[in-house]
């Protein structure tokens, strides 16, 4: 397992850095001091496992997990007892450990985190290769929850308070934001071609110089977004 | 909200006037079990036992809407497990509330 | 189709976990207790439960005592009026889910996800 710490003191970092010693298959391949610079890190590679801080100066933990958008599991590493209950409302989040670590807790946070990763494999490096774990949306539907495959999604359209999920034989609409859906899709799969629309990179058909072609849907593509898609076409 | 109120049950039963009805049905029923064994446990000053009444009666609190009288029980169930009960008379008149609330539906 | 347990110390909170469970495709409830001891045995015969919905204060014992006593455990997610017991919780490994009543449907569902 890849992992990274971030923690703005050093000797935090060293006591963790201490903790993953000797055990195996655990390689920490950078450590920060900048909830900033550990963003910009992620948002070039991917890692299993990143060791975090909730107290970092002028960024809050839980500011970070919802800021990163990668598959990896978080574990916390605090002084604070109080955010536990905050910490359970994000999935990314595999444990909150409280300082000081005894090495038999963090290690159990280890197994957890193995066996975890063993029922779901992490997503290949490779940003364009394979299937990724979760292929699903969960969407409530009439008060019904509905699971639809990643794969069968078309695009996503906002319409006010709601949007309009479009697949194959259906639009299903939902109350819900553009943003929020947005979290919950993989990345390498949907793109935002425009404020109200996220497309699903994979069906398209054609593509014009503002709009492109999803099964018989014109999608606009914003200027603001072209850079992306036209990078993700060139990666296709 | 002091008051006791069916918001909660009605937002989350939306539509389903079945699940409402058996809901208010059960919590009719039980209410007034709990509601004694408080009361008995209390009179016989065994607080930690009355803190686990208290604690069950929070389920019922915060079904009914009542975010004073859930954080009264929270500090209530706290002190009884210290060993005293100075807030029996504020928990009693929540519980109060909450009968002819619940008597009324 | 998953399969839930719910454990609850009283009927009107299994009713709530009951009915939002109900309005998940998918997920059927195979049992409902009100006494730990009558879970533990339940679930140790049926070893085909999925989701275990448990809360934490139980009359005859404390969730994460009845957790300790279930192997093979199910993926568990705790509901319960404390709030202080989260972090207890992340000592359990299957835990996937703390959710505070009274329940929230958009929560629920969150949690059912998770599983």
């Amino acid at each position: 397992m890849n992992c990274i710490i971030v923690d703005d003191q050093e000797s935090a970092r060293l006591v963790v850095r201490q903790l993953c010693d000797g055990i195996e298959d655990l390689d920490i391949i950078e450590e920060f001091s900048s909830a900033i610079e550990a963003i910009k890190f992620l948002n070039q590679q991917t890692v299993d496992v990143i060791f975090l801080d909730i107290h970092m100066p002028g960024f809050t933990g839980f500011d970070f997990v919802q800021t990163i958008n990668n598959a990896a599991k978080i574990v916390l590493i605090t002084s604070d007892k109080s955010k536990a209950i905050e910490a359970y409302e994000y999935e990314a989040i595999s444990d909150y450990l409280v300082k000081p670590i005894s090495q038999e807790r963090f290690n159990k946070s280890i197994q957890k985190l193995k066996n975890t990763l063993r029922r779901s494999p992490s997503i290949p490096h490779d940003i364009l290769s394979g299937q990724l774990p979760g292929n699903d949306l969960y969407i409530n539907i009439d008060r019904r929850l509905t699971k639809l495959k990643f794969d069968d999604i078309l695009f996503i359209k906002a319409k006010g308070d709601y949007i309009d999920v479009k697949t194959h034989k259906e639009m299903y609409v939902v109350h819900s934001t553009l943003k929020k859906i947005k979290d919950k899709l993989p990345d390498n799969i949907f793109l935002q071609t425009h404020r109200s629309y996220i497309i699903n990179f994979t069906k398209i058909i054609d593509i014009e110089d503002n709009s492109v072609l999803i099964e018989k849907n014109v999608i606009p593509i914003s200027r603001s977004n072209r850079p992306e898609l036209i990078r993700r076409l060139n990666l296709l | 909200m002091n008051q006791p109120n069916l918001n909660y049950i009605e937002d989350l039963a939306g539509d389903d006037i079945l699940f409402k009805k058996k809901l208010i049905l059960i919590i009719k029923e039980e209410f007034p079990l709990e509601k004694k064994a408080y009361l008995t446990s209390y009179q016989s000053s065994n607080h930690l036992e009355t803190a686990e009444m208290v604690h069950k009666l929070k389920n019922k609190i915060s079904m009914l809407g009542m975010e004073a009288g859930y954080e009264l029980a929270q500090d209530y169930e706290e002190e009884l497990k210290q060993g005293s009960h100075m807030r029996h008379q504020a928990f009693a008149e929540v519980l109060e509330q909450m009968t002819h609330f619940i008597k009324s539906l | 189709m998953k399969k839930c347990v719910i454990v609850e110390d009283d009927l009107a909170a299994i009713e709530v976990v009951r009915f939002l469970a109900a309005q998940i495709e998918g997920l059927s409830v195979v049992g409902a207790f009100t006494s730990a001891q009558e879970a533990l045995d339940f679930l140790n015969i049926r070893q085909d439960v999925d989701i275990l919905f448990l809360d934490i204060h139980l009359p005859e014992m404390n969730g994460f005592t009845f957790l300790e006593a279930l192997k093979p455990s199910p993926k568990v997610v705790l509901t319960t009026s404390d709030k202080n017991m989260a972090l207890t919780a992340y000592d359990f490994d299957l835990v996937v889910d703390y959710l505070v009543k009274p329940l929230q449907k958009d929560r629920f569902m969150e949690a059912v996800s998770r599983c």
